[in-house]
């Protein structure tokens, strides 16, 4: 009986912890969101500007964590299975994009990648004020999210699994793409989630390699420096309802379809 | 014969030195020893998996083995059909040749109506003769068994030494076993090769060992 008790409260004092969290994450969003009248949001997603702002955003984000995905599985591919020197240093060179400021980041872009940089001269690309340059500064900023979530989910995946294919015939390789990666697909498919929200949220880095064309979190904060909170507002609500419903349709085709 | 010369392998504190044996074929050999002795280890060199840093195993390539883990490691995202399958998918066998193959193995062990399958629905005994049916459906040379039995209740594993014994008798299989419990060594070896501390302790039959153990080691071994 009084371990009963003792389990119940241990349950109650978790969740007096965890309640100022959730709540503060939550109160925020819902309360200007319902500040947002639904006629407003309407009239705003007809504007020509606010649909090109977000297509620009979702679309760049993806490109994005496509090619993120790619280059990164691979890596975290390597990072899950392999001993080697200079892990800890490849690790943390995946942990910059998270610990400096993402204007910093974007200076280091373009210093890097723009019009008179080495490569903007060599490859004649342009990466200033076009959406290549807001892929890149959002590649840049959220492919940790990717890998080190698939890193996480290779890890899962007993080695075994793969040590059994290799001694049936299949080569490294294709241990990797017919067992590793099925087997850690759920969390492959939740990092380029977490990086393609990542990526649509962008503001710092995106703001120094192009400001044109616009994306969205741009566009609200041109629109609050330029008209105040109550103009930026209905462009704020709607890039969050449909991120949110997007996160929640594909969180729930994660633990649905893929579920044991 | 398949000949393991002087394999010498090292990471880290753990050690194997100078492993010495031969494997005349259809003989099943045991390797027995405690935890940390090594026996795993020199499986996954015998495999194929693990480059020794010296010595050679000869006349027996990648490919030509079969490895089974005591917790069979059958492919949860394919089911039993597929895992069965995979290896001659590997080969790039056609798929006539994969259908028949499999039903022809599946149905030797008795699982043939489970095909269909998810592998995770299956029960612990369905899983061992389905792991058992992927290794042998790709005919290996070797069987290899890093301790099969070790997680099962005494049911299942004396289903499996019969299992062990009967494809052992019908497909006159090479099988090395490694196992820490010299009884099992004793019912289903022709051979025991004890390791203690990365090395051979000694070779013999489980008689010889149990009669005229070569140290105090393998006498309390084989008690």
């Amino acid at each position: 009986m009084q371990r009963k008790r003792q389990k119940r409260y241990f349950t109650l004092f978790l969740t007096a912890f965890s309640l100022p969290i959730l709540l503060f994450i939550l109160i925020p969003v819902f309360s200007f969101l319902f500040k947002v009248s639904p006629t407003d949001m309407a009239t705003t997603l007809q504007e020509k500007e606010v649909i090109a702002s977000l297509i620009t955003t979702f679309r760049a984000s993806l490109w994005a964590t496509f090619a993120a995905t790619l280059f990164g599985i691979p890596l975290a591919y390597l990072l899950s299975r392999k001993r080697f020197y200079g892990k800890a240093f490849v690790e943390g060179i995946l942990d910059i994009p998270i610990i400096i400021p993402h204007t910093a980041a974007g200076i280091a872009l373009l210093s890097t990648f723009g019009t008179r940089s080495l490569f903007g001269q060599t490859t004649g690309l342009t990466i200033v004020g076009n959406e290549l340059g807001i892929a890149i500064a959002m590649f840049f900023v959220s492919v940790p999210f990717l890998i080190n979530t698939a890193k996480e989910g290779f890890n899962l995946v007993d080695v075994r699994y793969e040590k059994v294919a290799i001694t049936l015939g299949a080569s490294p390789l294709k241990a990797a793409t017919t067992i590793a990666i099925p087997m850690a697909k759920r969390s492959i498919f939740a990092g380029m989630l977490l990086m393609w929200g990542r990526g649509v949220s962008e503001f710092g880095a995106v703001m120094i390699l192009a400001y044109h064309p616009m994306t969205a979190p741009l566009l609200i904060y041109d629109r609050f420096e330029s008209f105040g909170l109550a103009y930026a507002r209905p462009v704020t609500a709607i890039l969050v309802l449909i991120t949110l419903l997007m996160f929640v349709f594909f969180r729930s085709l994660l633990t649905e379809k893929y579920d044991d | 014969m398949i000949k393991l010369q002087n394999i010498s392998y090292d990471i880290g504190s753990f050690l194997l030195k100078n492993i010495s044996f031969e494997l005349k074929k259809g003989e099943i050999v045991a390797l027995v020893g405690p935890s940390g002795a090594g026996k795993s280890v020199l499986l996954e060199i015998i495999a194929g998996l693990i480059e020794p840093k010296k010595g050679e195993v000869t006349e027996l390539s990648q490919g030509e083995v079969a490895l089974i883990f005591q917790d069979y490691m059958l492919f949860p995202h394919l089911n039993l059909f597929d895992n069965i399958g995979y290896g001659l998918k590997m080969r790039k066998k056609e798929k006539k040749e994969i259908e028949k193959a499999v039903k022809t193995i599946a149905k030797e062990l008795s699982i043939d109506h489970l095909l269909a399958r998810r592998v995770t629905t299956l029960s612990g005994g369905e899983k061992q003769r389905a792991s058992l049916a992927r290794a042998l459906v790709v005919a290996p040379k070797v069987l290899l068994l890093d301790e099969p039995t070790a997680a099962l209740d005494v049911l299942l594993k004396r289903e499996l030494h019969t299992l062990i014994k009967r494809i052992h008798k019908e497909h006159n299989q090479t099988i090395i076993l490694v196992t820490h419990d010299f009884r099992e060594a004793s019912l289903l070896a022709d051979r025991v090769v004890v390791l203690d501390g990365g090395r051979v302790v000694q070779i013999g039959t489980p008689k010889q060992l149990k009669e005229n153990p070569t140290n105090e080691f393998v006498a309390a071994f084989t008690e």
